[in-house]
């Protein structure tokens, strides 16, 4: 199963490496949104720095929507879910492998806006060792959540308008969890962060379990 | 409540007389709803007339028994999504597919109300329309969660018959309850860090008639509820057989043609 | 009442989407029943 999971996770990561659709659009929007929050809610730098961890997840959660959509559409093309399907592999392998390359670039896109969080928004970076442990855990779930109702609606012509509301309220959690863990981080009270941090680990565990679990069937019907 | 059968297999052998009326209701179902006709007749009796005005609330806490009981349905519905889902994935019977589906959409209405209901008893209540407690928050994301199982299944059920099921509304509708009970549990943890003066908390001194009133509802809800899953699932039931029932006239038809054109 | 407004819009809307929909998932019910033959709805 974990050698399907290095095949599949290597072909998408290769496919991004060579079409670079993540770092040319994806990260452009990331930044874009920054600079949009940042338009509409004063540049009063004040507001933008206490609102900077929940800003920051929001900013991640729509890029993982395009993360996502690309995941799956780089299979519709070409009968690639077709060959998927044939190749043998073991679909739980193949669930773990494409949720480890979303997973990856959600990293890298974070680390871009975190960047720019930084620089646009001003807030003190202290706690990091939470704020790490944060981006792990959450990414680790909206990865595997993602993929799983990424499937789900992989390969409809109403994907991208039905993607939205099947996973951001499923996401919700996440949100929460990753904003208030970010909260107690940059406020320098990181204790109070760390059960959030348990909640947002939970949650990763619980979609990888079950995703593992239904995937196969779910990749038959895509 | 076992008036009417939730599952092809539970149905009476026929006792259906040759001409059965072209509906939805049957003897169990006119009963129900009967019962629940009178009973929402005793419930605005008492919720508008008999019951008491609250001391802080005053007269806005009427709406309490409207609002409550909708919610209780509603998560009731989400409950039975879930289920009807998850024994469609193991048992793969039309029934809990049909089932499913009834309940993801009547379930749909009672939210939409729950939320409508609560909101307007907030105002006079709290003085805002909207609070940012763990109720009102996740309900309306189970809210956006049953618009999107409905939208998954409507795809679905657009494929073709009985034969080409998606396991993908199913999926969903199984990921429906886990999902509210997260984002609930989350959302309520979130909340109860700001104590603020105005959360929504139920006076655990409720008593007498307004707890009776409340009583009432519930039932009331619940029996309005089930009469309206029935005939919701055997409209669902009925749109099956129509799939089927279209494909094999199709089918007589396109034979009767191909007899008069061949030679 | 007081408050008396409130408890009408309330109420009012409740109770009116609830026949709303009652009567329209009873007629769908005529409408599909009327075309489907007797033997495949077992329950009147």
């Amino acid at each position: 199963m974990f050698r399907d999971a290095g095949l599949v996770a290597g072909k998408d990561l290769r496919i991004e490496l060579r079409s670079h659709v993540t770092t040319q659009q994806v990260a452009p929007f990331a930044i874009l949104m920054l600079i949009l929050f940042g338009v509409a809610l004063d540049p009063d730098r004040g507001i933008l720095d206490r609102a900077s961890s929940g800003l920051f997840w929001v900013a991640v959660l729509f890029c993982s929507l395009l993360a996502i959509q690309r995941a799956f559409v780089i299979e519709s093309a070409d009968g690639g879910r077709d060959s998927l399907r044939l190749s043998g592999l073991d679909p739980a392998g193949i669930f773990l492998g494409k949720a480890a390359a979303i997973f990856l670039q959600l990293l890298v896109l974070e680390v871009v806006l975190a960047v720019g969080v930084v620089v646009m928004y001003g807030p003190d970076v202290t706690g990091v060792p939470l704020l790490l442990a944060t981006c792990l855990a959450a990414t680790a779930g909206l990865a595997a959540a993602g993929t799983l109702y990424g499937v789900l609606a992989a390969g409809l012509r109403v994907r991208e308008t039905l993607l939205p509301i099947l996973l951001l309220p499923v996401l919700a959690p996440v949100l929460i969890g990753a904003t208030k863990a970010f909260e107690a981080a940059l406020g320098g009270v990181a204790a109070d962060g760390w059960p959030w941090c348990g909640l947002l680990v939970t949650f990763a565990l619980l979609y990888v379990a079950f995703g593992t679990l239904a995937f196969g069937p779910l990749l038959e019907e895509a | 409540m076992s008036s009417a059968p939730l599952s092809p297999q539970a149905e009476a052998p026929a006792r259906a007389p040759a001409r059965a009326p072209a509906t939805t209701s049957s003897p169990a179902t006119r009963v129900l709803g009967a019962l629940t006709l009178a009973g929402l007749a005793l419930l605005l009796l008492y919720a508008l007339v008999w019951s008491p005005a609250d001391r802080d609330m005053h007269d806005s806490v009427r709406l309490m028994y409207l609002h409550v009981p909708t919610a209780i349905a509603a998560y009731l519905g989400c409950a039975i999504t879930t289920v009807a889902s998850a024994m469609w994935l193991w048992r793969r019977s039309e029934g809990w597919w049909v089932l499913g589906g009834a309940a993801a959409e009547v379930a749909t209405v009672f939210t939409g109300l729950a939320l409508v209901t609560g909101s307007i008893w907030g105002r006079p209540t709290w003085g805002t329309y909207w609070q940012w407690d763990p109720r009102i928050t996740s309900t309306t994301l189970l809210f956006i969660m049953l618009i999107g199982v409905q939208a998954l299944r409507r795809i679905d059920n657009e494929g073709g018959d009985a034969a080409a099921r998606g396991v993908r509304g199913a999926v969903v509708g199984l990921l429906l309850f886990p999902n509210v009970m997260i984002v609930h549990f989350s959302v309520d943890w979130w909340r109860s860090l700001h104590q603020t003066a105005t959360i929504t908390r139920l006076d655990p001194t409720i008593e007498g008639t307004m707890l009776f009133t409340l009583m009432l509802g519930i039932v009331v809800m619940g029996m309005l509820f089930s009469w309206l899953l029935v005939h919701r699932f055997r409209v669902g039931w009925l749109e099956e057989r129509l799939g089927t029932v279209g494909l094999d006239q199709a089918i007589v038809e396109r034979r009767a043609e191909a007899g008069v054109v061949a030679p | 009442m007081t408050h008396a407004y409130y408890v009408a819009l309330g109420w009012g809307i409740g109770l009116v989407v609830l026949a709303a929909y009652s009567f329209r998932t009873v007629r769908r019910g005529r409408a599909l029943a009327q075309r489907v033959p007797p033997e495949q709805r077992r329950w009147s």
